[in-house]
């Protein structure tokens, strides 16, 4: 490790002269910083560490770490592994190869959409891949609900945000079929009260929330490293962005800051936003 | 994801794993936790692989990415551990708290003796990951996650009962 070099550019022996308290207290500072890191350094002290811990039995480690992902973290159900694709695959990470192939249907399924025409949100789901172990076929209309549009109920937490701040254009109106409204709750900080709404469907959830624009805090909305999008609607900035595998979207509308966050594609929250009178 | 972008996501696996589990393991001091936010990282690559892929540094991604899922799991806990205190402090009648172990005994309600109020323990106070959680309960991690979730709605709501 002392005579390597990280892309020709910096010297960065000096880390390998360092403790292993030393060189986890740099990795922990940089956990909590919110400034940018210098991940080339990053990079090295993190390789100084593993080498110094790198043992056989960490190396297998490594190999049972894989498959754990592979089983664990990547569950691919209910598809079908494309012929020509099988022998490719390695018969202990059957996982990988159902993610392909899904990956491979979603492809499709986005084809027929896109050359269907315009895209109507009530029917973009519409034709859909079913298979099983044996057999495939798509279902058409007649078949399948559609699995995303805004549900015509009344919304208890629009009327909430009307009663409490006079106001009818903070809010989406409506909901995604299949979310139900969980929970309302509020919060009082000094003299301000936030509002939230939980919804949630069997497997996903987001959430929904109304502030007052506080003296001396500033809007800080947690994110990762993705671009933010500005959505424009009514003349109201949307700013949309992602914090790891979940949607955010984050707008202010004359005194009030507003938020969604939760298990929602950028599609849907459009939708969402759509309804936001 | 492509054929090349799994063999991408996959070479990077192994190449970045026990590094990852360096930083990891020094930000949450939990070996367990280390290797989640590790494996989550890689879900997140295997979702995003444009991104993984335009990076002119994927180990520098890689690493940030890492860096902002330990922040969630930290972020993650803060809120369980205001759910069970604001929960603790409106509903337990006694708690008890010995010197060198959180063990909290309590005069039972309702939900404290759910499986609701025990997940949240273990993630929070006892620091469980999903995964260990998971194989406790002979269920999937993602079924976890979810139980977890939900968990913390059923809670926030018994508190603004």
């Amino acid at each position: 490790m002392s005579d390597k070099q990280i892309h020709g550019k910096s010297d960065y022996r000096k880390y390998d002269a360092m403790t292993t308290e030393e060189l986890e207290e740099i990795l922990r500072a940089d956990g909590s910083c919110t400034e940018e890191s210098d991940t080339e350094a990053l990079l090295y002290i993190m390789e100084v560490l593993a080498q110094r811990k790198r043992t056989s039995v960490t190396e297998n480690k490594v190999q049972e770490a894989w498959d754990s992902f592979c089983e664990d973290y990547l569950p691919g159900e209910e598809t079908v592994v494309p012929p020509a694709e099988k022998n490719d695959i390695k018969l202990h990470r059957p996982k990988w190869s159902r993610l392909v192939a899904l990956a491979a249907v979603v492809v499709l399924v986005a084809g027929l959409v896109v050359t269907a025409g315009a895209v109507d949100w009530t029917n973009v789901w519409n034709v859909v891949a079913k298979w099983n172990d044996e057999s495939f076929e798509w279902e058409t209309p007649d078949e399948q609900e559609p699995t995303f549009y805004v549900t015509e109920e009344p919304n208890e937490f629009v009327q909430l945000i009307i009663d409490k701040t006079g106001r009818s254009d903070l809010v989406p109106t409506k909901i995604p079929v299949g979310f139900q409204l969980e929970e309302i709750a509020t919060e009082q900080v000094s003299d301000y009260t936030i509002y939230m709404a939980y919804y949630s469907s069997a497997d996903r959830s987001f959430e929904i929330r109304v502030q007052p624009q506080m003296e001396n805090t500033a809007l800080s909305v947690e994110k990762d490293d993705g671009p933010v999008e500005v959505y424009t609607r009514n003349g109201i900035d949307y700013y949309l962005m992602t914090n790891n595998n979940t949607q955010t979207a984050a707008w202010f509308n004359n005194y009030y800051e507003c938020f969604i966050f939760g298990d929602l594609t950028k599609d849907e929250m459009k939708a969402l936003i759509d309804t936001i009178p | 994801m492509t054929i090349e972008e799994r063999k991408q996501v996959e070479e990077l696996y192994y190449e970045m794993y026990e590094k990852m589990m360096a930083y990891a393991c020094a930000n949450l001091e939990n070996e367990a936790l280390a290797e989640e936010a590790v494996q989550e990282t890689f879900r997140i690559a295997c979702q995003l692989p444009e991104k993984l892929r335009a990076s002119p540094n994927p180990q520098g991604w890689l690493v940030l990415t890492l860096r902002n899922t330990i922040r969630n799991i930290k972020s993650g806990q803060a809120t369980a551990q205001r759910v069970i205190e604001r929960y603790l402090l409106q509903h337990l009648k006694e708690i008890s708290v010995s010197q060198d172990q959180v063990s909290v005994n309590v005069q039972y309600d309702d939900v404290a003796d759910t499986e609701e109020f025990k997940l949240l323990v273990e993630m929070a106070i006892e620091g469980r990951s999903h995964k260990e959680m998971a194989a406790a309960r002979g269920i999937s991690v993602d079924a976890c996650k979810k139980r977890v979730q939900r968990a913390k709605e059923v809670l926030q709501k018994k508190i603004s009962q």
